[in-house]
């Protein structure tokens, strides 16, 4: 795919900016109502998901080039899709996320790089993760686990740990629980261990498609060779990867793909988990964009557009609109709320219209005082509702919240789901 | 064109580094616009060989400069764009474009193509950082805002405190401020709370040579609490029937009047999808009505009767082609709605909300319209009893709605060459004669077939005034469906003129003709009393540089 094959779609922005916006409707206060960390850090229209079509509509039309001032524009942005699901709601032929994936792709193959972005893939080149991490070094979070290796085996349940719970040491603690409890509801679960690799979603997001189809066979192999028919992550991101990202390329995975909230709240409500410690704590849940909007599964469509009633447009075959309403937003809530003694409470901005955390897209490599600044709105919001605790669901998520909160002395803590549940199960 | 570098870096100073683009594909995000695909170089000469060029501007022979051809959104790209923070920095960009001999044109939410440049070489003012709501004043009921703050967040936060705001059918995404200060439109709620153009208060404007000028009781430092005084009243001049969408300087900071709301001070919903949104519970002493009559003479009437008795929050009318087309989610579930129920939807009908503070009101309002129907007719159109239609129509006219999904989804634009405001008497004709015009051109399959009935509305005052849009659909990537577009908005215009019914489709008339370089005020001015004399003399007095995009007001010369 190419902006070529999007020319149709870009002349269906009507810069209406509701993509700047969470759902009319849902707006609470003047505060949180607003939906993309980018045009509200930098303003310009060029920031907003129209801005960025038209960018692209620019660039493609020759109108334009991609100048160092519009790079930063295409990568000022977390892709956090909430543009995509925005304007989906009133524009079925509009793909605003696809769009700016094109115009980033395009960037690439014209040699318009950021440095931090070609480090990231110069890792993955070498050590299979976006992390500048020893490959040797992968395995080391399950030391002592005991648990089945699934190069060698066979297991149920494949559980993948993902880049940054793999390698950060603050992190590495989720991944082990969640196995522990994995086991010890009485799982059959393996993991690659050493073996595992990046799922390369991070390298499609900053515009190296071709590196992220090379770890989606290399997975899809993996995975066949180790007889699993679930496949269960605690890594948002690689969530989407597995559910949204490799489906777009052609790669869909051929077992259940499942995040660990969703395989714990199956456990809690078949008894196979006990939650019996209270947990006396208010806490706030952050949905990862990866995990709710961008975790819907992508269903790709070839049709064509056809007019009718002198000017309607329609797609035929019918064409699935990802509006984010098949995310994973009830599971990690169901989880909290089967905690003896926790409140859980909402923010404004949830679910389909959820605040990113500010790390994703490869903005926190390139552009860190941005993601630092689009923590720092969430943890504001979460404090708003009078949680002592902000609780989510992504490493991504967590890592750049604690990163905040520690730079900033906001006296709120941050937690994985994962944690509480292990706290509560005793 | 290129703007020279010791202008550009004298703007640079006012607002930043951060706050100034002449990047081409930033500049193109403001050059964008829907209905620009309406006009292209094929329609004829450019309204800036009327302006005289400035020695800042550098001739580039770029012709992204220049609209695009018709079927294509990109208009005028700006030599430069620029975030002002504060009303200071408003007033030194105007004064650096006088001293420079460049024009401006501001926008805020800047959604149209009246928010555009009107031709190449101008600088954009995006007024997106001035987004505070400085002020809710519960006791004057007044709003203090400046140019980013949007109907729906300023609905969201006077309803909490038990007040409400007007607002716009364009949707709760467009600034309130521009809404009141420099446009024409309708809102659901006007019925109760009178034309948007009646809701300024005290206004802070930034003339176009730069001088403050600080209007009602605020120019006399008596507070934002009067449009009229104590202090100057200008408001005829500022903004008039039709607003002058920016070719009068900029409204930096104004105060909104606000309402008593009986409702609810939150209206929880469920379901983001618009299609299936629901109201979580329907609010307390309110209902929705949703009657229909024989005739277009028993439902005017019983309009006129509910506005005589005062009862009720909001009273709109909704073609069935309207409504059609804006059930349904899908474009293609909404063209089998039409292909098999829509002809079976009563013609003459509308829709009515009551909003009320007790249950003895409530019933009080129940008893009133429950009597007006019995005596004209009306009966239940039972579409209103689907829950999804109903929430939808109900939050439609509590809150403001949004209609972009019905407008532009279906085919990618809209405009209303059936725009009328007027008297009552002359509402019924007038809406007639707008879809025996519009339907010629269904008939050549440019525009979509609606019956040409996509007309909505609403009354003011309480029946004092009506306004209505009847809704036209094109395919906006289709140029001969442009074309038809044009040739439509001429045609009604004329007819329009001609019955009186109103004073024309000015603002089309500016939209489509002010790039091409002539101006509609002086085809339609001499029908009506000869008005663009003094707009025009209007326009010399404030702006003695023409440096306030002259295009969607009234050009500095006749044409």
């Amino acid at each position: 795919m190419s902006l070529r094959d999007y020319e149709f779609e870009m002349d269906f922005c009507s810069r209406c900016s509701h993509c700047k916006w969470i759902p009319l409707l849902f707006i609470k206060s003047h505060r949180y109502a607003n939906v993309c960390p980018a045009i509200e850090r930098f303003n310009f229209h060029a920031y907003s998901g129209s801005g960025r079509v038209i960018a692209a509509h620019s660039v493609h039309e020759g109108r334009s080039e991609i100048t160092d001032e519009l790079l930063d524009v295409i990568y000022r942005c977390q892709l956090d899709g909430a543009c995509n699901v925005m304007c989906h709601l009133s524009n079925e032929i509009l793909e605003p996320l696809q769009i700016i994936r094109e115009l980033r792709t395009l960037a690439v193959e014209r040699g318009m790089l950021l440095p931090e972005h070609t480090m990231i893939i110069d890792s993955m080149r070498k050590e299979d993760n976006v992390l500048g991490e020893k490959k040797a070094d992968r395995g080391k979070w399950a030391e002592g686990l005991d648990v089945k290796d699934i190069n060698s085996g066979e297991a149920e349940v494949f559980y993948h740990a993902g880049c940054r719970y793999s390698y950060n040491q603050d992190l590495r603690g989720i991944a082990r629980t969640g196995i522990s409890l994995l086991r010890g509801a009485g799982v059959d679960v393996g993991i690659a261990g050493g073996e595992e690799a990046c799922c390369g979603g991070r390298a499609f997001d900053i515009g190296y498609r071709g590196e992220m189809e090379k770890y989606a066979d290399d997975f899809a192999n993996r995975l066949r060779s180790s007889g699993a028919s679930t496949l269960v992550t605690s890594c948002s991101d690689c969530y989407s990867a597995f559910k949204h990202l490799y489906p777009m390329i052609g790669k869909k995975l051929d077992v259940e793909i499942v995040h660990i909230t969703e395989y714990l709240d199956r456990l809690i409500k078949e008894g196979r988990i006990a939650l019996c410690k209270e947990v006396p704590l208010r806490v706030t849940y952050h949905d990862p964009c990866h995990l709710g909007r961008l975790g819907e599964e992508y269903t790709p469509w070839s049709g064509e557009w056809k007019t009718v009633h002198g000017g309607v447009i329609v797609s035929d075959p019918p064409k699935p609109v990802h509006k984010g309403l098949g995310g994973v937003y009830d599971p990690p809530r169901d989880v909290l709320k089967a905690i003896p003694g926790l409140q859980l409470l909402e923010m404004e901005r949830n679910r389909e219209f959820s605040w990113c955390c500010g790390a994703g897209g490869g903005v926190l490599e390139a552009y860190e005082d941005f993601a630092a600044w689009t923590a720092m709105e969430r943890i504001e919001e979460a404090r708003s509702t009078g949680a002592e605790a902000l609780v989510t669901a992504c490493p991504w998520c967590e890592r750049n919240f604690k990163d905040a909160v520690a730079a900033n002395g906001h006296g709120i803590t941050v937690y994985d789901v994962v944690e509480l549940v292990q706290e509560a199960a005793g | 064109m290129r703007l020279k570098e010791e202008a550009y870096r004298v703007l640079e100073s006012i607002v930043g580094e951060e706050n100034i683009s002449r990047d081409p594909a930033v500049l193109d995000g403001y050059a964008w616009q829907f209905g620009c695909e309406l006009y292209g170089p094929e329609d004829g000469a450019y309204a800036e060989k009327a302006f005289a060029p400035s020695a800042y501007l550098e001739e580039t022979g770029d012709e992204a400069s220049l609209a695009s051809p018709r079927g294509s959104r990109f208009g005028f790209r700006p030599v430069a764009v620029v975030l002002p923070a504060d009303t200071a920095e408003v007033q030194a960009i105007v004064k650096a474009c006088n001293r420079y001999g460049i024009k401006f044109k501001a926008h805020s939410t800047g959604w149209g193509p009246w928010s555009g440049c009107g031709t190449a070489g101008m600088v954009q003012m995006d007024l997106r950082r001035m987004n505070r709501i400085l002020e809710i004043n519960e006791e004057d009921m007044y709003a203090v805002i400046e140019p980013y703050v949007v109907w729906s967040t300023l609905q969201a936060e006077t309803m909490k405190r038990g007040l409400n705001c007007v607002t716009i059918g364009a949707g709760g995404n467009c600034s309130a401020l521009a809404s009141i200060t420099s446009f024409n439109g309708i809102g659901y709620n006007n019925y109760s709370m009178g034309l948007n153009e009646r809701n300024v208060l005290g206004v802070e404007w930034v003339l176009p040579d730069g001088e403050v000028l600080r209007l009602g009781s605020l120019g006399s430092g008596a507070g934002w609490f009067s449009g009229d005084g104590p202090g100057p009243s200008l408001r005829g001049v500022m903004r008039g029937e039709y607003g002058a969408a920016g070719g009068l300087g900029v409204f930096t900071r104004i105060a909104a009047k606000l309402y008593q709301w009986g409702g609810p001070t939150e209206m929880p919903v469920e379901n983001i999808d618009p299609a299936a949104t629901l109201l979580k519970e329907f609010p307390e002493n309110c209902a929705l009505y949703y009657p229909f009559f024989e005739t277009a003479e028993d439902r005017d009437r019983a309009l006129w009767m509910l506005g005589e008795n005062e009862v009720g929050y909001s009273a709109s009318f909704m073609g069935r082609g309207l409504l059609a087309w804006g059930l349904g989610g899908s474009n293609r579930e909404a063209s089998d709605t039409v292909e098999s129920v829509a002809q079976t939807f009563p013609r003459y009908a509308f829709i009515l909300v009551l909003v009320c503070n007790s249950a003895r009101e409530f019933a009080y309002q129940q008893k009133v319209v429950e009597r007006i129907l019995e005596e004209t007719g009306g009966q239940n159109f039972a579409l209103i009893e689907v829950p999804e239609v109903r929430s939808m129509v109900a939050l439609l006219l509590f809150k403001g709605g949004n209609k972009v999904n019905i407008v532009f989804q279906r085919s990618g634009a809209f405009f209303d060459p059936g725009l009328f405001t007027g008297s009552r008497r002359t509402f019924t004709a007038a809406e007639k004669l707008s879809i025996d015009v519009i339907n010629k051109y269904i008939e050549k399959g440019l525009v979509v077939d609606d019956y040409g009935e996509g007309s909505w509305g609403s009354l003011f005052d309480y029946g004092h005034l009506t306004a209505c849009e009847n809704e036209t659909m094109y395919k906006s990537t289709d140029p001969a469906a442009c074309g038809a577009v044009i040739e439509l908005l001429e045609d009604l215009d004329g007819q329009m003129t001609e019955h009186l019914f109103r004073l024309g489709h000015i603002l089309h008339q500016q939209l489509t003709d002010g790039p091409r370089g002539k101006c509609g005020h002086d085809t339609m001015g001499p029908l009506c009393d000869g008005y663009q004399v003094w707009q025009r003399r209007i326009k010399r007095a404030f702006d003695p540089n023409t440096a306030a995009d002259p295009t969607m007001y009234i050009l500095p010369e006749e044409t």
